[in-house]
């Protein structure tokens, strides 16, 4: 009984997540997503107790992670009996911290991240992936001369010094591209001030504000690391392993609840932006709408860019991205696709 | 709507309204001019408002900024020239801090490679804690800092460098900016010194700044980042560029562009909400490559000149108005006799000619026009009286001339009793005048009872002396055929009395035949008259051109001759005047002899009477529409039979 039980609880729910990926599959980036009857089929809340789960973002709050603050403000966690608490990282407190230091049950964390993780020795597994293209860029002024890929060489590069240095690093030498790497922490000044030539930036965040400081885009030259060969996806929802084989109904009823917020969220802007604002406010974190809905719109793009995968980390993208680690010696070990990827229908 | 019109076409209307018409366009003119050169002298006079505002909080905040500048620099150089030993830098750096309110923290920082070199060396950050006296010194830790614009930007491109707003943790929640200045060891760059000011100091001058009743000051970074903005929500949030970006406004951008490119400009931009624009002045604050710009409502500089034009409108409309109607009274007033003039005229027009005219006061040129036409209107009067007159005459005259007319048809023997009693002949004449009265004469009477007196006759002339002419000729013919043998006497006498009693010398042609009766023969005078016509009774038409003299009155020794023409049973004798033969028609033909010859000889069995009228209807289809210009005259005797 208790088998057939979870069959059932684990088999609705995830027939409308891919239903609504279906659906999402055959739309464009700017047209609406019918609605759908989110949690109509999820787990009477009578019938179970509310699970706890600490969920830490890798950044500080913004519209990169619209769809989980949708999941909650919209009950889609408490119809599945889940009390999710909602924390946010930053830049001195990654979420793969958190994560191996057990402050936070389930994260969100770039691929990049998760499988240094790996290599690190932390069992770590995703339980469901929400990007599936990189939105990593180098970005020059175009007065700097730098137009193509090799006119890098022997440029100044910023790299972020902390964290997500990955994909650039790998980009530079795919294209035996040498040059002088700068450190750099998250602010665009360098760029502006000639500190650095070029520099890395995500096409949803950092572009958009360097854009706003007064840089016509076609003042700039981009170069989005997916078209240049570095396509490793970013965003994934991660849980330790051993949380996972205790709690596995929860990792997936918290991914399917996740992902219809997504699903909410990409659907209806306005109300997702809103919704991001409020938790912008609650932690007095300034609260730039247009640059909030720029990062939506690109994160939507991100999301929705490979449609059969929607909601998961497919194993072509997994294994390229080991490989391209592997080669440029970031990581040494990995675990194959099956083990760190653990979805509802795949166990 | 017919008065309506009426009042449209009056004189005093169109002059008002043309008047009124073009002082409007001559005021809405100057009001146009006066507004835009107001409007500019009002924007230029707000323009330079805003400039001083603005130039005076980049003054406030460069004094500010400079003291930092110069504290900061020396430090740093009392540091690099090894002057500053690091045991006295923490008392001299506190010094600082407590010289200057304005600098809540001093740091020195060195680079990652120095402090590798130099054991012992340090980077030391030194701050006072806000309401506190209490003075802390912490180390900067170099993993934390090296890659903070405030160090790297300084450190690699070896010049001071102004911050963009940011919080430094150590120092909590409070937003400041940062004046790093490198720190050199010979021409190695080893760290920089920073001073934090808090954004407050700036926030404060820059948000007092106020214009007119909405005007404001905004403040921005060199990224465009707004640091003073009346909406709280755009500071350290939104740059110029997402705002304008949020607002969907190039103009806004541009002004951007400008503010971070240090520029210094005066220009419009739109307001979103209302079609209105605001104004903003900016120029740069030079040290720290911020921008300041001192923004207002258009409508708000303009709003007196709105209030000065509401004035002037309205003074314009009622003046425009008083104006009108003095224009109108006046010109109607002025008028005024013009009107009474044109009744006036109009009971002249209807035969009133004592109508009096109205009296002008004012000597203008109505006044004039009254006068002259008072002086026609007398005229016109003794004109009228004096047709009056002569009308009445004329009338007399007509009358007698009528009279005088119906006494010469009574003359001319009538065809019911005109020889009807005289078995032998047939007789018809008639005459018809061209006017009242005519000159023509036909006549015929039995001078004895064998003889037969044939007279036709045509004064020269019309009118009244022509029929009174003919009036004594027919009657001298009459009382004198009995005393004359032959048609040559009578017609002799006839021009001897015509040239002794005939003083205007009007002549007469004539011809006087006498037919005896007996035999049928004809003798005949013809005097310049037109030819006399014979139709036999086979319908052959003879015509007996010659004349036996001029005409008559005029030659007093004139010689006269006759012919004789034998009539027969049947024959038809045809006297006329030239009246017929010179008919003209409408395109100026005559009817001409040989027309009346034909129409003679085409009768058949004709009577006198039917003979004449023939003719006559001949010769009036002939002139159709032509009036008769001389008077006709035709006798036709037939010749029945001679007296047994």
């Amino acid at each position: 009984m208790p088998k057939m039980f979870c069959a059932h609880r684990c088999f609705i729910p995830l027939l409308i997540v891919l239903c609504a990926a279906a659906i999402v599959s055959c739309v464009k980036d700017s047209e609406k997503i019918d609605t759908l009857q989110i949690g109509k089929d999820a787990t009477p809340l009578d019938s179970l107790q509310f699970r706890n789960i600490n969920f830490k973002t890798p950044w500080l709050h913004q519209a990169q992670f619209a769809g989980f603050y949708v999941a909650h403000e919209k009950g889609f966690y408490k119809d599945y009996g889940l009390n999710v608490i909602i924390d946010m990282g930053g830049p001195d407190d990654p979420s793969s911290e958190a994560l191996s230091n057990k402050k936070s049950d389930i994260v969100a964390m770039f691929l990049s991240s998760a499988i240094r993780e790996i290599d690190q020795g932390n069992s770590i597994v995703n339980i469901a992936q929400l990007s599936q293209k990189s939105s990593f860029l180098l970005v020059a002024k175009k007065q700097s001369g730098i137009r193509e890929i090799q006119d890098i060489n022997n440029r100044k590069v910023g790299i972020w010094a902390n964290d997500f240095k990955e994909p650039t690093m790998i980009l530079l030498n795919k294209h035996k591209i040498k040059a002088e790497i700068v450190p750099i922490s998250w602010t665009t000044n360098v760029l502006a001030y000639d500190v650095v030539e070029i520099m890395n930036m995500m096409i949803y965040n950092e572009y958009n504000v360097f854009v706003n400081t007064g840089y016509d885009p076609d003042e700039l030259t981009v170069f989005p690391l997916a078209d240049y060969g570095v396509n490793i996806p970013e965003d994934g929802i991660y849980c330790r392993k051993e949380y996972y084989e205790r709690n596995k109904e929860l990792c997936h009823d918290f991914a399917e609840a996740s992902l219809q917020g997504w699903i909410y969220a990409l659907n209806h802007e306005e109300e997702t932006l809103s919704i991001v604002l409020k938790y912008l406010k609650r932690n007095h974190l300034p609260a730039n709408i247009p640059h909030q809905r720029w990062m939506l719109q690109k994160i939507r793009e991100a999301v929705l860019y490979n449609t059969d995968n929607f909601g998961r980390l497919s194993e072509r993208d997994y294994n390229s991205s080991i490989e391209m680690m592997k080669q440029n010696n970031i990581i040494y070990h990995s675990i194959p696709y099956k083990d760190f990827v653990k979805y509802a229908d795949s166990e | 709507m017919q008065i309506l019109n009426r009042v449209k076409k009056t004189f005093a209307f169109q002059l008002t309204f043309f008047i009124f018409t073009f002082t409007l366009l001559i005021f809405m003119l100057m009001f146009i001019v006066n507004s835009i050169m107001t409007r500019r002298i009002m924007l230029q006079n707000a323009e330079q408002l805003a400039r001083n505002l603005t130039w005076e909080s980049i003054n406030k905040i460069e004094g500010i900024l400079s003291n930092i500048e110069e504290l900061t620099d020396n430090a740093s150089n009392l540091i690099s020239s090894g002057i500053l030993i690091p045991n006295d830098q923490k008392d001299y750096l506190h010094n600082l801090i407590n010289r200057k309110n304005e600098v809540i923290a001093v740091t020195v920082a060195y680079t990652p490679e120095y402090l590798n070199q130099s054991r012992g060396r340090s980077s030391l950050m030194y701050f006072t804690i806000e309401h506190e006296s209490y003075q802390k010194e912490i180390t900067a830790l170099v993993n934390e800092y090296k890659t903070e614009d405030w160090f790297i930007i300084p450190v690699s491109r070896k010049f001071d460098y102004w911050s963009e707003p940011w919080i430094d943790n150590t120092l909590g929640a409070v937003q400041i900016t940062s004046y790093s200045v490198p720190l050199y060891e010979g021409n190695e760059v080893i760290g920089v010194v920073r001073t934090d000011i808090s954004l407050k100091v700036m926030q404060q001058i820059v948000s007092s700044v106020s214009l007119l009743k909405t005007g404001y000051a905004i403040l921005i970074t060199g990224n465009g980042t707004f640091v003073t903005h009346p909406a709280d929500s755009l500071v350290l949030n939104y740059t110029i560029f997402s705002y304008a970006d949020q607002l969907s406004l190039k103009e806004i951008h541009a002004v951007g562009k400008e503010m971070v490119k240090g520029k210094s400009n005066f220009v419009k931009i739109p307001i979103t909400s209302s079609n209105d624009v605001s104004w903003i002045y900016f120029a740069p604050i030079s040290l720290n490559k911020w921008s300041i710009g001192v923004v207002f409502p258009e409508d708000e500089i303009m709003s007196d000149l709105n209030k000065v034009n509401f004035i002037f409108g309205v003074i314009l409309f009622i003046g425009l108005l008083i104006l009108l109607s003095l224009i109108y009274s006046r010109i109607r007033a002025i008028i005024r006799p013009l009107n009474t003039l044109v009744k006036a005229t109009n009971k002249i027009g209807g035969g009133d000619f004592n109508v009096k005219l109205p009296e002008t006061i004012i000597q203008n040129e109505v006044s004039l026009l009254s006068d002259s036409f008072s002086r026609m209107q007398s005229e016109l009067k003794l004109y009228m009286d004096n047709l009056v007159a002569t009308t009445l005459e004329k009338d007399k005259i007509s009358a007698e001339i009528r009279f005088a007319a119906q006494i010469q048809q009574r003359i001319i023997p009538s065809n019911m009793n005109l020889l009807t009693n005289v078995k032998e002949v047939s007789v018809f004449g008639v005459l018809e005048a061209a006017d009242e009265i005519g000159g023509d004469l036909y006549d015929a009477f039995m001078i004895d009872e064998r003889r037969l007196c044939l007279v036709i006759a045509d004064v020269f002339g019309k009118g009244i002396v022509a029929s009174m002419l003919m009036t004594m000729v027919q009657t001298l013919i009459r009382s004198q055929a009995k005393y004359s043998k032959t048609a040559v006497d009578i017609v002799r006498e006839v021009n001897t009395y015509l040239c002794e009693n005939n003083k205007q010398s009007n002549f007469i042609t004539m011809i006087v035949g006498i037919l005896d009766l007996k035999t049928g023969l004809v003798e005949f005078c013809n005097a310049g008259h037109t030819p006399i016509y014979l139709r036999k009774s086979d319908r052959q038409c003879v015509r007996y051109s010659d004349t036996h003299c001029t005409a008559l009155g005029m030659f007093e020794d004139l010689k006269i001759e006759s012919s004789t023409i034998q009539l027969n049973a049947q024959d038809f004798v045809i006297l006329f005047t030239d009246g017929i033969t010179e008919a003209m028609s409408d395109k100026e033909a005559f009817f001409g002899y040989q027309r009346l010859e034909e129409l003679i000889c085409s009768l058949q069995n004709p009577t006198p009477e039917g003979l004449v009228k023939t003719i006559l209807n001949d010769v009036r289809s002939f002139t159709g529409q032509e009036s008769q210009t001389d008077d006709l005259s035709i006798l036709v005797l037939k010749f029945n039979h001679p007296r047994s």
